[in-house]
């Protein structure tokens, strides 16, 4: 069973160990008809029919009037969280998500740099850093939403190459220094086309064979270029998820890991400060080396408030460690599907103390 | 000597028919030509803006074209009852009330020239069966009626703008 909720002020996306994120309602992505393609040409033919001294002439054609579509160079960047996406202080690789379209008519690269606290710096705005486990990733494993799986980007070497009318999605990753809470921090990100002399020339300006197919390359309105500002929002909620190994059973019941050993793993969720994390999924993906154990996911509901349905939902708290089962529609908010421990927890209020655990053996 | 002889008969047949085809266009005596050219806004010495047609280089979607249509008569004769049809480029719009043409009756069409009208008897009809006012971009054909005479020598000239799409 998932959540899938638009997201809310105090949404958040957590990276800390495990795959963990809030499952937000994909962005509809909407294209328009496309332009006509650069090189097309265009061709007009007029007929002229007539009478002389009353007789019928045949109509004559007119030799072709020609012209060429020239490709429009015109990058549009959106930045596509409904809200400021909220972040603990500290922490760690939070996700910013923009679409970078090409809205010209040729296929396009465009280069991509973010720019973290773009200045002018609106006071009271924090700067945030770069992700600690990359800056910018591309959208690349068709699971909607930022995973590690996605592709870091790398200028120069793997540029998005966008056909006409087409998009990609980009995830800017931040750490979040220790400041004041409800804070913004602020980061633009900006697109730039590769084709020599484009980027921030005069829109109107042409460049003879530097077209898709070798038609003039014609600068349009954001010369070239477009750029787009996200931002982050520290609230006093701090959100900690650790994994660990709890114990290790071999096949002679001893504790070396090997073939046949039977790993006991723990999730570990602990809220802390103020506020509610909204739509809280916990997801991870077993290693392919390891074989899950069927039923074997408990859940200890410790401490916390919570709502919207979820495993610890209308329940007595503290609720010791619980079994569950795998089936995706019993109602017990916990599955295992494609090789995945899917929990949700719903809306989680601060503090709050979940346990997860789950076992596999090692193949 | 045999290729030869097989060469030069074909080199004749074949600049024989060029003739012929070449005399057939050079015989009839109405001429019509079609050009396309875009509008550049040109700022002159004096500081003042003015706009200047050129050949339609670095034409982008969005660029409007004017094209345009000149007859000529060349024979001895005067010619009756020109009619000249232009359907609308591909990849291109009709841009609202920009036909031109002395003298002339103008009808669009909007079913790719089967029938012809004002633009205000024009109708689409909407897939729930309801008609309405076609709208210029959905034109697909434009028809001149020259309601005079083109006498011996002289010409006119018809036309009109497209966006491309």
């Amino acid at each position: 069973m998932r959540f899938y909720g638009l997201p809310k002020s105090d949404s958040r996306t957590y990276l800390l160990g495990v795959w963990v994120f809030l499952l937000l309602l994909a962005p509809q992505i909407g294209w328009t008809a496309g332009l006509t393609p650069a090189g097309t040409t265009i061709s007009n033919v007029a007929t002229v029919n007539y009478t002389l001294a009353s007789l019928v002439q045949p109509p004559l054609i007119s030799a072709p009037a020609l012209v060429t579509v020239d490709e429009l160079i015109q990058p549009v960047l959106t930045w596509q969280d409904a809200a400021p996406v909220s972040v603990g202080t500290p922490s760690t690789n939070d996700v910013l998500q923009f679409l970078l379209t090409n809205a010209g008519n040729g296929q396009e690269a465009f280069s991509l740099a973010r720019t973290n606290g773009p200045l002018p710096l609106p006071a009271g705005n924090y700067t945030p850093l770069n992700g600690s486990i990359g800056s910018i990733y591309l959208e690349s494993n068709g699971t909607p939403g930022f995973q590690p799986t996605d592709t870091a980007y790398v200028s120069g070497s793997n540029d998005p190459n966008l056909a006409p009318n087409s998009g990609q999605i980009i995830y800017v990753i931040s750490d979040t220094p220790v400041v004041a809470n409800n804070i913004h921090g602020e980061v633009k990100l900006d697109a730039a086309s590769l084709t020599p002399g484009v980027a921030g020339a005069v829109p109107g300006t042409s460049f003879a064979g530097l077209g898709q197919g070798g038609v003039f390359a014609v600068v349009g309105a954001g010369g070239g270029r477009s750029g787009v500002t996200g931002s982050y929002i520290t609230s006093g909620l701090g959100v900690v998820v650790t994994k660990t190994i709890v114990s290790v059973l071999d096949p002679n019941n001893g504790p070396v890991v090997m073939p046949g050993s039977v790993m006991t793993y723990q999730i570990s969720v602990a809220l802390s400060g103020t506020g509610t994390a909204t739509n809280l999924v916990i997801n991870d993906p077993l290693p392919a080396e390891t074989t899950y154990l069927p039923n074997s996911i408990t859940v200890a509901c410790n401490s916390g408030t919570y709502t919207g349905g979820g495993a610890c939902s209308g329940i007595p708290i503290p609720k010791p460690a619980t079994s569950k089962t795998d089936t995706n529609a019993d109602g017990d908010f916990v599955d295992f599907t494609a090789n995945t421990v899917n929990v949700s927890l719903g809306n989680v209020a601060s503090p709050a103390n979940i346990v997860i655990q789950f076992r596999a053996t090692i193949n | 000597m045999r290729i030869s002889r097989f060469l030069l008969a074909t080199t004749l047949l074949a600049l024989l028919g060029s003739f012929t085809s070449a005399a057939h266009a050079a015989d009839a005596p109405i001429k019509i030509t079609s050009i396309a050219q875009i509008e550049v806004e040109v700022i002159g010495k004096d500081g003042k803006k003015t706009l200047k047609r050129t050949p339609p280089e670095k034409a982008i979607p969005g660029t409007e074209v004017i094209y345009t249509n000149t007859f000529e008569n060349t024979g001895k004769k005067p010619a009756d009852n020109i009619v000249i049809n232009n359907p609308i480029p591909n990849e291109s719009e009709y841009v609202a009330g920009s036909a031109f043409g002395k003298d002339c009756e103008i009808l669009f069409s909007v079913d790719g020239g089967k029938k012809f009208g004002h633009a205000e008897e024009l109708k689409i009809k909407e897939a729930d069966g309801k008609e309405r006012t076609a709208l210029a971009r959905e034109y697909t054909n434009i028809r001149w009626n020259y309601k005079v005479q083109l006498g011996a020598g002289k010409s006119g000239e018809v036309g009109f703008r497209a966006t491309i799409k």
